[in-house]
This record gives structure tokens, C-alpha cells and sequence, in this order.
């Protein structure tokens, strides 16, 4: 991914990713109790060269029946079929302990699970009151950063996301933590000890004298740090 | 209740006890009871630029310890009476010094006194942080160089973080003194400007001292600068003072002196 030739920060080594995401699954809604007359349907439709049945995985939702429903049976029915039944979701708590019995999943109906796994990965904003002195360390993890006042010579500041310091910046900035190579910079005046975008880095980052002057952006291209002014020059 | 100030500043040798000194006895010519507190344990010398190091018998530690009463512990300025000394230890192990100790003497303290000066000890370790603890206020003392306005940028850091009005959601107030400031040496670009110093700090300032020789002198006789009523060092110190107590008055001595008409012919000499 790198450039060998270019200098590389190593911030964090991630073992791995985790991402939030929603792959394609069926859902089933059975209009019966009755096993046997569900998977004479479900045949037909097999017949039929339903490729939803064929490829994805099956959720069975049975929150709506009110009859029992013999799910063990259902099951091993599926299995002969070559149909992959994933879950079961509902809202009762002994369908739930039955389908972890089966080894199923058990999904509730409440939670939509796509959305819970991507509220993990959401990003937020944190903002930052005051000068970040020397010494002094701010992080966000996870998304964007704006210090409400100046980077001080020996302060570090560091987001996954960008990176906005209303004030000079003349301590260290890493926007890009993980890897984002679209992150920028952006600050009112620019007079860094180092700033770096997805780990590439350049030490004494102060533009020329007069660019330096006045607000900037700066950002990652080609492994190259560039800079522009925001405002013209006064 | 009084009003607990840290004299505080990261870098060493700036002038933490010179102002300490003369700020305390500014304070107490006013009228305000007021008692100083050396935290440097080890370098007791707050006793000797108020010439009082023959008459201290019981220090700081020995009060915490209960081997002495705070009364016992005190000295009482010969100069301003209002003014008292409690003494830092030359002879016992920093360690002595305990969070829970000094609270204790700082609440019995703080009945009978308006104000509570403590010199904190150079550093940002223990010593310096203990200084600061319990502080309302502190003031930042500061040269016009970079490392001194670094150590200072660092230690208003831990005011924000290490303290107990950090900790219960509150703020030191914050002070910039600039001491040490020579307009020559500003104007020939060898030191940091007022203005470079703020700019960086972002602190309100409560005095510029200039630099003097006066300092040195007095503080070799044991006689805090702002005895020395017409001193610009002086001056200074009583102006910060005042600025102290909420009052506003006009920077002094931070315009270049105005060269006269025969030192600009003949030239300035170095
Ligand atoms: N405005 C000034 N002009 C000239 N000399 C000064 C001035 N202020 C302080 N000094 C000198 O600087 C030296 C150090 O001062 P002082 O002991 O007050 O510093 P300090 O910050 O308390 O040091 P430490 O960190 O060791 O406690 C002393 O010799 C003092 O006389
Ligand atoms: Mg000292």
C-alpha cells in the first residue's frame, strides 16, 4: 500500500477490522402453524428455481402465529430440502431458548441487528474546549476531532477522522489514524512540529512564510502531504 | 476563608520565590494577613530572601508530622507585620510530604489568613503537583524564553487536570507573570516579546518584572525587591499586586526605555 521510499507512521496495528454491515438473508413469514403444508410450499417454490431459497440463508420470523410451532421438525426439514435456516426471530423468550437449543439464532424483532452492529461503528465528533498545552494528548478514536483553540508546541492531537483546530496549530496533528487517507487538516495557522494523514507524516510542517499565515487545509495525495489557504492572504 | 495562590512555573530558577517574596509582602503591607508556604522541601530559601533563616526551628513537615504546632511552626515577618513563613524542611525526605498533610495544614490555616501563598518547588512531579493541589488561584511564573513558556504551557496543563478544582468540575484561576524582561534584549530579537509570550500562553497576565539588578542585590540582603519603593522591580511587584486584588493599572516598563539624545550619538554600549 505504502510507498517504501516514502517515511511511514505505524500508529496502530490492527489485527483485524470490524464492520458493521447487512448481508442479504430471506425472511419467511409462515402464514401456518403446519409444518408439512410449509414445506410442500416451500418445495414448490424450490421447483420453481427460487433463488432467493437457493443461495441465501433463511429467517424464519414467528412472532405472529399464534398456534405452537414445531421448530425442531421445521429444521430438519429444511436440512433435506438443502435450505440453509439461519434464525428465528421473535419476541417470545421460549421460542428464543429453543432456537438456541437448535443452534439457531435467535433474532429479536425489536432490534434490527444490521442497525445495532453499525451504531457500534458510528462516528461521532469531539470537541475539544480550549488550548491543548504542551504535554497534553487528545484523541478520538472514532471520528472527528475540532480543538476550540490552539495546538501548543509539545501538545498532540489525533483522530481517526479530521482534524479542525480553531487557533495555531504548532504542536504535532495525525488525522487518519487508521488508515483514512481522505482525512484532512485544518487549522488558522499553521506552524506544526509534525502533521501526518494516514501515517504519512512530515516533521516542521509550516508551509511558506506566507501561506503559513492564514487558515489552511491540508490534505493526503500520492503519499504526499499538500497544503492550501483557505482565506486569502491579508 | 482565605484565597490559596500557587506560585507555580515548571522551569526552575525563574523566580518563583523572588515573586513569592514580594507579592506576599505587598499583600501584607496592604493589610491582608497573609502566610507563605515553602514547598521546596530540600532548597528551603523563601526564609532567606525574607532574612529570617535564623529563627526557623519547626518546619512545614514537622507540623504535618505533629511534632510541632502550627503556631510553633510560624515566623512572623520582621519587616511587614502582617506576613508569616512556614518554613520548608532542608533535612527531611520529600516524601514526607503527604496530600492528606498538607490539606490539613491548609485548612487550618485558611481561618486565620486572607491569603495562602505557596512556592511551589521547580518540576512538574509530586512536589510541584502537591504545591498545587488545593489551589484557587496561581500564578505562572514565566521568563521570555522558550523553554521557560514551554515548562509554563505544561504546567497550566496540570492546573486543568491535577487538581482539586480540576477534579470537582472547576478551574485555577490562571495568572501570567513575565519576570526577567528586558526590553533591549526584545528589541535585538534575543528574547520573546510580551506579546510573543501571550500569544502561546493565552493566559491574562497580572505583571511584567523587569529585569534588575535590584533583584539580585535584595534578595542577597534578604529583603524582598518591593521593599525598595522606587525600584522598577518595585513597582512592578506593587502593580501586580494590585492587579491581584482585581485592581487595573497600565503596563509599565514593557515600552523600550527611549534612548536619550547623547547615548543615540555616541551609541548604546553593550
Ligand atoms: N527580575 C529579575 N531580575 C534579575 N534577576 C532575577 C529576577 N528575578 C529573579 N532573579 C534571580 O534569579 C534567580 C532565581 O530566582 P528564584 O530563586 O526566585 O527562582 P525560583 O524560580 O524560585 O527557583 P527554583 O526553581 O530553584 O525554586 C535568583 O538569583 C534571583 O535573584
Ligand atoms: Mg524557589
Amino acid at each position: 500500500m505504502a510507498d517504501a521510499a516514502q517515511p511511514r507512521l505505524n500508529l496502530v496495528t490492527l489485527p483485524l477490522k470490524l464492520r458493521g454491515t447487512s448481508l442479504p438473508a430471506t425472511l419467511l413469514q409462515p402464514m401456518t402453524a403446519q409444518v408439512p403444508v410449509l414445506i410442500k410450499a416451500l418445495e414448490k417454490r424450490l421447483q420453481e428455481g427460487s433463488a432467493l431459497l437457493g443461495k441465501a440463508p433463511l429467517v424464519i420470523e414467528l412472532g405472529h402465529l399464534q398456534e405452537a410451532f414445531d421448530l425442531a421438525g421445521f429444521q430438519s426439514e429444511c436440512e433435506r430440502l438443502n435450505i440453509r435456516l439461519l434464525a428465528v426471530r421473535s419476541s417470545d423468550p421460549q421460542q428464543q431458548t429453543l432456537a438456541k437449543q437448535l443452534g439457531l439464532m435467535a433474532l429479536n424483532t425489536q432490534e434490527r441487528p444490521a442497525n445495532a452492529a453499525n451504531q457500534e461503528e458510528l462516528a461521532r465528533t469531539q470537541v475539544h474546549e480550549g488550548t491543548v498545552r504542551s504535554g497534553q494528548q487528545i484523541i478520538q478514536d472514532k471520528g472527528d476531532l475540532v480543538i476550540l483553540g490552539g495546538v501548543n508546541p509539545g501538545a498532540e492531537v489525533l483522530a481517526s477522522g479530521q482534524i479542525h483546530i480553531y487557533g495555531p496549530l504548532r504542536g504535532r496533528a495525525l488525522a487518519g489514524i487508521h488508515g483514512d487517507r481522505q482525512a484532512r487538516i485544518f487549522t488558522l495557522q499553521l506552524a506544526a512540529e509534525l502533521v501526518a494523514i494516514a501515517g504519512s507524516y512530515q516533521t516542521n510542517f509550516n508551509g511558506d512564510s506566507q501561506a503559513g499565515e492564514g487558515a489552511v487545509t491540508i490534505w493526503l495525495e500520492k503519499e504526499r502531504l499538500l497544503y492550501r489557504q483557505l482565506t486569502p492572504a491579508g | 476563608m482565605a484565597k490559596i495562590i500557587v506560585i507555580t512555573s515548571g522551569k526552575g530558577g525563574v523566580g518563583k520565590t523572588t515573586t513569592c517574596a514580594s507579592l506576599g509582602t505587598g499583600l501584607a503591607l496592604r493589610g491582608y494577613k497573609t502566610v507563605m508556604i515553602d514547598f521546596d522541601v530540600g532548597l528551603r530559601n523563601l526564609d532567606l530572601m525574607l532574612g529570617c533563616e535564623r529563627r526557623v526551628v519547626y518546619d512545614l513537615i514537622n507540623v504535618i508530622q505533629g511534632e510541632a504546632s502550627l503556631h510553633q511552626a510560624l515566623i512572623r515577618d520582621k519587616r511587614a507585620d502582617d506576613l508569616f513563613l512556614l518554613p520548608a524542611s532542608q533535612t527531611r525526605d520529600k516524601d514526607a510530604l503527604t496530600l492528606e498533610g498538607v490539606e490539613q495544614v491548609l485548612q487550618a490555616l485558611t481561618l486565620d489568613f486572607d491569603y495562602i501563598l505557596c512556592d511551589s518547588p521547580a518540576g512538574i512531579e509530586r512536589g510541584a503537583q502537591l504545591a498545587m493541589y488545593f489551589a484557587d488561584e496561581a500564578i505562572l511564573v514565566t521568563n521570555p524564553e522558550i523553554s521557560s513558556v514551554r515548562d509554563t504551557d505544561r504546567v497550566i496543563g496540570l492546573l486543568q487536570a491535577k487538581t482539586q478544582a480540576a477534579k470537582n468540575g472547576g478551574k485555577v484561576a490562571e495568572h501570567l507573570l513575565l519576570t526577567r524582561y528586558n526590553t533591549q534584549r526584545v528589541v535585538e530579537g534575543e528574547m520573546l516579546s510580551l506579546e510573543d509570550v501571550q500569544d502561546i500562553l493565552a493566559v491574562p497576565l497580572v505583571g511584567v518584572i523587569p529585569e534588575s539588578e535590584s533583584i539580585l542585590k535584595a534578595s542577597n540582603q534578604g529583603v524582598p525587591v518591593i521593599h525598595e519603593t522606587t525600584a522598577a522591580a518595585s513597582i512592578a511587584y506593587q502593580d501586580a499586586v494590585s492587579r491581584l486584588l482585581g485592581e487595573e493599572c497600565p503596563l509599565k516598563f514593557v515600552e523600550p526605555e527611549k534612548q536619550g539624545f547623547f547615548s543615540r550619538m555616541f551609541g548604546g554600549r553593550k
